[in-house]
């Protein structure tokens, strides 16, 4: 509080002088409300009363077999009363997928048992009627696509799964909801999902989640065809820089861990081994994506940021688990070097034809990096297949200019559709003077192409409606399914205060543009956490 | 070079041998598994649900110790870990019993109020302390024990929370306010 107007009660001030939270201008504020306010003054004598009382309250030791009991539980490796989310539920999903990997295949196909229901149009007040998601699409365990393959050209409208997170009587739970069920996974840390991604044979799913308690990330990778659950990391930072990566073969993933004191690494995942390895030990460095494969290794972009420019590394990683001394400075072993590129976001063609990139003077803080002067988002096509990250390219957001004073973006979230084609930002902290009316809105989705035509990636045109995201707190996620679809993980307030039970809605947007309102899908769980969707890492040549 | 173990999770800290994770387990149990357990018992409301919640917190603070940076910081890491497992029992508590809990009696036998002779007894005063938080929402619960029982600054209780420091402030003003309300109720402040 910076001033106290006639008639205001400084509750805050109050509070805060029974523990020495004030600064000297607050504490004469204070003392000079405090001689003309009665009303304060007794609240002031009950707040400092209740402290009392309750800083007396009697210290009740623990029980004297707290000690065995604690190291009765390590040693066993398990809780003495098992956690109710590892009770006998879990093991039944488990069971079920060991059932599926006898039958050696996975093969789900998309929503189409799930209750989507189409509640309303852009523009449209009222429901209309059910659709029917038929299954289109699947995925099975084969390899991916190799360079010499036919570039993904269908696209689908449904996701092929969601993750679930509900709190109900008796338990709270996350599960993996596909057309064949619901598979409870056996997380230790419970909160809400925020990010996840398919591998590209189907069989992987690497999510995060949000700490509702604590605000901090876990990440984990679940294996759907058994319920193998390996952590990632565990409480770190959220920060819109990371991404989960996966080789065009699946056979690595390639993370970010954000500690908490803000120093970031790039580490490696590597599914066959179901075993993690540190690639980099530098803390400043970020996983960007991979570029390119052959049989033993892959080439994988890591940036480092640093206060002024970024750069970014492209390094050779192994595509089997080794003993490695992870880099100080990935500038060593470079075979190519992109100085001021920060996070290259290369397109999942293969090969890659275009890559995102963000330039600008980066800056740390308790949270993590972010842009402070000049932050830009470019789009960058391939050359004779070498990107020019520092410098080519055009901005993706086409009419916004970079102010004077460097005002710019501090961050954004960016996604491809894997089809290489389409792509979404969202969450855009613009610092300048916005465009117009509101442009670019950190509430709202835009949702491009490449190949338009149009000359131009982002302009406020290609915001989503903004009926789409109505009622929505916060877009949390954003997958997208090649063409005009996308999936929107969008959280609400509808748990009315009751911190327990946080609500998203999964919306599926058929998008359309010009006058056309987009299409717009809900799952219909009511009152849990649905989202985020998933869909294909890469699409199915069309037949 | 550098090997990693099989399934090492990735965070800031170096590796250590599991002797190394077992000593500094040792200590903080040592230091902190009495005060742990009276701010659960506190939080909860009820001697045999602290106890197993202390017990979890610890075997889990030893899975996660890899995960602690810096043993300076382990209260702020030891108190986060046991107000998430409480509020993960407190949760599931919630949704089991709700309408049989003590909360809910308690809010409901106002006029049950021992006499003022009763108040010199320590430990109905602290039943009707105790009796007054609970009807607290459990943010506001939490913060408030972390700060008149924990002697913790709005700094310290942020990190525990995962808040700013604004964000304490005000919501320990908020707790204050309620806490006023319950402790008239139970004729302790006016």
């Amino acid at each position: 509080m910076s001033f106290l107007r006639p008639g205001d009660h400084p509750d805050e001030l109050l509070s805060d002088s029974l523990t020495g939270d004030l600064t000297d201008v607050e504490r004469a504020q204070l003392d000079a409300h405090l001689a003309m306010c009665p009303a304060c003054r007794d609240t002031l004598a009950a707040f400092a009363e209740q402290r009392r009382l309750v800083s007396g309250m009697r210290h009740v030791p623990p029980p004297r077999d707290l000690g065995p009991r604690v190291r009765a539980g390590i040693d066993s490796r398990r809780f003495l009363g098992p956690p109710w989310w590892r009770r006998p539920r879990a093991l039944v999903g488990i069971g079920a997928s060991l059932a599926s990997v006898a039958a050696g295949v996975l093969a789900f196909v998309v929503f189409s048992n799930l209750r989507f229901s189409q509640v309303a149009e852009s523009g449209s007040p009222q429901a209309t009627s059910t659709a029917s998601s038929e299954a289109t699409a699947s995925l099975d365990a084969s390899p991916a696509p190799t360079a010499s393959a036919a570039p993904p050209v269908a696209a689908d409208p449904n996701p092929v799964g969601a993750l679930v997170y509900t709190v109900e009587m008796p338990e709270a739970r996350l599960e993996l909801v596909t057309a064949q069920g619901a598979e409870p996974i056996p997380v230790e840390s419970h909160g809400t999902p925020v990010d996840a991604t398919l591998s590209p044979d189907g069989d992987w799913v690497a999510f995060s989640l949000f700490g509702e308690g604590s605000g901090l990330v876990d990440s984990y990778a679940y294996r759907i065809s058994d319920g193998t659950l390996v952590p990632l990391t565990q409480q770190g930072l959220d920060s819109p820089f990371l991404r989960f990566v996966w080789s065009p073969d699946g056979r690595v993933l390639a993370y970010t861990a954000l500690a908490q004191d803000a120093s970031a690494d790039v580490w490696l995942f590597y599914p066959g081994a179901e075993t993690t390895r540190q690639l980099t030990q530098s803390g400043t460095a970020f996983a960007g994506s991979f570029d390119g494969s052959d049989e033993s290794s892959a080439r994988l972009w890591v940036s480092v940021a640093a206060e002024s420019n970024a750069s970014s590394y492209r390094l050779t990683v192994p595509l089997t688990a080794g003993d490695w001394v992870p880099y100080d400075d990935p500038s060593t072993d470079a075979d190519q070097t992109s100085d001021g590129a920060f996070l290259p976001m290369l397109n999942p063609t293969i090969p890659a034809s275009q890559a995102a990139v963000w330039r600008g003077e980066m800056a740390r803080d308790e949270m993590g990096w972010h842009f402070a002067r000049g932050g830009m988002l470019y789009m960058v096509p391939a050359v004779d297949g070498t990107f020019d990250l520092g410098g080519g390219g055009e901005q993706v957001f086409s009419s916004l200019t970079i102010q004077q004073n460097g005002a710019a973006f501090a961050s954004a979230r960016f996604e491809w559709a894997p089809d290489g084609d389409g792509f979404a930002v969202w969450d855009t902290q613009w610092t300048g003077t916005e465009e117009g009316t509101g442009f670019p809105d950190p509430q709202r989705v835009y949702f491009g192409h490449v190949g338009d035509g149009t000359g131009e990636l982002i302009t406020a045109a290609q915001a989503l409606d903004a009926a789409d995201t109505a009622g929505a707190t916060e877009v949390v996620d954003v997958a997208l399914g090649g063409g005009q679809y996308l999936a929107l993980t969008l959280r609400t307030d509808a748990s009315q205060g009751n911190e327990f039970a946080p609500v998203a809605n999964l919306v599926l947007i058929t998008r359309h543009t010009g006058a056309t309102p987009d299409e717009v899908m809900a799952y219909g769980q009511d009152g849990v956490w649905n989202g985020p969707a998933l869909y294909p890492a890469t699409l199915e040549p069309a037949p | 070079m550098l090997s990693i173990g099989l399934g090492r999770v990735a965070t800031g800290r170096p590796a250590v041998s599991a002797a190394q994770d077992r000593a500094i387990f040792d200590r903080l149990f040592e230091e902190y598994s009495s005060p742990i357990h009276n701010y659960v018992l506190r939080m909860v409301g009820d001697a045999d649900r602290a106890a197993d919640i202390t017990q979890d917190t610890f075997i889990k603070a030893y899975r996660k110790l890899d995960t602690l940076t810096d043993e300076t910081s382990a209260r702020a890491w030891l108190y986060r870990i046991a107000t998430n497992t409480a509020i993960d029992e407190m949760r599931r508590r919630r949704w089991v019993s709700p309408m049989g809990s003590d909360e809910e009696r308690h809010h409901e036998r106002p006029d049950e109020r021992p006499g003022p002779e009763a108040q010199v007894i320590g430990g109905m005063l602290d039943e009707r302390i105790q009796r007054a938080l609970m009807q607290l929402r459990p943010n506001h619960r939490q913060c408030l024990i972390l700060s008149d029982l924990e002697d913790m600054s709005a700094q310290q209780i942020g990190e525990v929370m995962g808040l700013s420091y604004g964000a304490v402030r005000t919501l320990l003003c908020r707790a204050r306010g309620e806490m006023r309300r319950q402790l008239t109720v139970e004729g302790l402040v006016r």
